[in-house]
């Protein structure tokens, strides 16, 4: 899933080096400030173990059991993993772009340009989505390995999605086709990978308990977690038109016309959240209003049911 | 799947001139030619005399290196995939980008094969080939702690310099720790593709590998965040680099790697436009 070099025009990398750098910029200052003592050379060697750990191939058989998929294999990326021990998704995003840097250097994994992009993708979408996921399941009091699997998948879909879109505006691939192609096998290696990571939190919650910190989700106020959902919100309601919208930028007369049918029943589930709605005469901004408030409104009943639930 | 990192470490020792010329010089070297090759316009037919001229230049320094064959074509390997994959499609598809498209073959099942994206496939697949060709250069040539240590001397700020030179040290040291866990599972028969083996049996075993690589991990930072501090270590510390003077050596280098790019930019060009414009 990282990007090569060349495949992203390098203004458009430009812009996702400078996303990435302001981002690990305050990680850094959440490793050195925020915590108790200062954690930078403690992460720089956690970084080492989690690249190391990312080379371990795990049998793809082990997810899906179908005979054709016995000699694949997937790794994990543990970006959740890394967020939920260390109670921040900071945590994830000064690992994985480490990570990337060494995976770059050492394996021609991904590339110098584009290696903003994957940051963004891997560390900070993943990391912070997969994180809140997590928090705010914990927070409606789901079980914990149940919103721990939902957050490492979130951490992998997720990014999955963001790099068809920045795949699509660098004109490289179609973004339903890339959505759907890139979701799936996301989303199957995200099924493997939310069941390690509550598998590999569980051994470490055992056997050195005082390192995860536990009932994290009381410490982190709903203030934030309702930012990170709006925020997951806009990002879906800006791109759901997009999605929606039969023919993108022409893109949709394509080689793909013959799985055309199959794409559009395969798309459908994420994208009709408001099905047909538009405000007449106002073309896409109209859609995109039309989606923003109804998340709007879904997000103001989830809130309402948070406050149930607490008085409860 | 992965080559071992040690091998890797192990291309970086040979004594060459290639080897021998500065780290800043060689980071710098790959990030011209990366950045040039990447800018490059995405649909130009001129472009593969620059692809290949770039390419040509860094395969005549990977073979003074006296890198092993075998070696770099692993590596290669090892890159390539997903590149590869979105390049191959790229045939079929309408780039936003173009407008014209000339259909050159028609495939059953109505797919088209068109001239226009069989040149952006192929550019964007040359442009991949050529910066991967340049990190493999630079990270054969030589070791990840020079390369760090490298980067600090360019002006990598010192926070990120600390990550990456304790980061680097490490990765060795769990790499083999990795290497006495798979022996002692292979020692005790454990197989992840057995299929007589229960599946949540195995995935719980993986799970167990990645928490105890991951403590393992941790409890080395703790250990080494308190020795560092034992030895007078905090916030202000910086990671000492020693100065290191360019040689005449090393500016030939980097004046030979400009003087390509400027080849490839001006001559190239005019070579085909002056006949063209006669």
């Amino acid at each position: 899933m990282h990007i090569p070099d060349g495949y992203i025009p390098l203004d458009q990398a430009a812009i996702y080096w400078i996303i990435a750098l302001v981002f690990i910029a305050r990680s850094i200052k959440w490793a050195r400030k925020d915590m108790n003592e200062d954690m930078l050379p403690l992460l720089a060697v956690v970084a080492a173990g989690m690249f190391v750990l990312q080379t371990i191939n795990i049998a793809a058989s082990l997810l899906v059991p179908i005979p054709m998929m016995g000699g694949v294999s997937w790794h994990i990326v543990g970006a959740a993993l890394a967020a939920i021990i260390f109670a921040s998704p900071w945590a994830a995003v000064l690992l994985m772009t480490s990570v990337l840097a060494v995976q770059f250097i050492l394996f021609g994994d991904g590339g110098l340009t584009v290696m903003g992009a994957n940051i963004v993708n891997m560390g900070i979408i993943g990391g912070f989505m997969g994180y809140y996921t997590y928090i705010g399941l914990s927070k409606l009091s789901v079980k914990r390995p149940v919103a721990m699997f939902a957050g490492a998948w979130a951490s992998m879909i997720l990014p999955a999605i963001a790099l068809a879109f920045e795949l699509w505006l660098a004109g490289t691939f179609p973004l339903k086709q890339g959505v759907v192609l890139m979701g799936i096998f996301q989303g199957v290696a995200g099924i493997g990978e939310g069941m390690i990571t509550v598998i590999v939190f569980g051994a470490i919650a055992k056997a050195k308990p005082e390192i995860v910190m536990n009932g994290a989700h009381n410490k982190v106020s709903t203030a934030k977690v309702a930012a990170a959902c709006i925020i997951a919100f806009a990002g879906i309601a800006i791109a759901a038109p997009f999605l929606a919208s039969s023919n993108p930028d022409g893109l949709g007369q394509t080689a793909s016309m013959v799985i055309k049918n199959g794409i559009n029943s395969a798309v459908s589930p994420i994208t009709p959240i408001f099905p047909g709605y538009s405000i007449a005469g106002f073309g896409k901004t109209g859609e995109i209003a039309a989606i923003v408030i109804g998340l709007a409104v879904i997000l103001i009943l989830w809130l309402g049911i948070m406050k149930i639930l607490k008085k409860v | 799947m992965h080559i071992s990192l040690g091998e890797i470490e192990r291309e970086t020792y040979r004594k060459t001139p290639i080897h021998g010329i500065d780290g800043r010089i060689k980071i710098l070297m790959a990030l011209a030619i990366i950045v040039y090759a990447v800018a490059l316009p995405r649909m130009d037919t001129m472009n593969f005399m620059k692809f290949g001229l770039l390419e040509l230049y860094l395969i005549v320094l990977m073979l003074s290196a006296r890198l092993d064959f075998s070696y770099i074509a692993f590596r290669f390997a090892m890159a390539l995939p997903f590149g590869f994959g979105l390049a191959v499609f790229q045939p079929f598809l309408r780039q936003p980008f173009t407008t014209d498209f000339t259909v050159i073959y028609t495939l059953p099942m109505g797919l088209e094969i068109t001239r226009e994206g069989t040149l952006f496939g192929a550019i964007v697949f040359a442009k991949f080939i050529v910066c991967i060709t340049a990190v493999i250069l630079i990270s054969s040539t030589m070791s990840m702690s020079e390369l760090v240590a490298s980067a600090r001397r360019l002006g990598l700020p010192r926070e990120l310099a600390l990550l990456f030179t304790m980061m680097v040290r490490y990765i060795f040291v769990f790499w083999n720790i990795l290497g006495r866990i798979r022996t002692a599972q292979k020692t005790r028969c454990f197989d992840i593709w057995n299929k007589n083996v229960p599946r949540r049996w195995k995935l719980t075993q993986v799970g167990y590998t990645i928490s105890s690589l991951f403590i393992r991990s941790y409890e080395q930072g703790e250990r080494t965040y308190q020795s560092m501090l034992c030895r007078g270590y905090n916030a202000d510390a910086h990671v000492y680099v020693g100065k290191k003077k360019l040689g005449t050596v090393d500016f030939f280098f980097l004046i030979l790697t400009l003087g390509i790019i400027i080849l490839a930019q001006m001559y190239i060009t005019s070579l085909i436009v002056i006949p063209l414009s006669k």
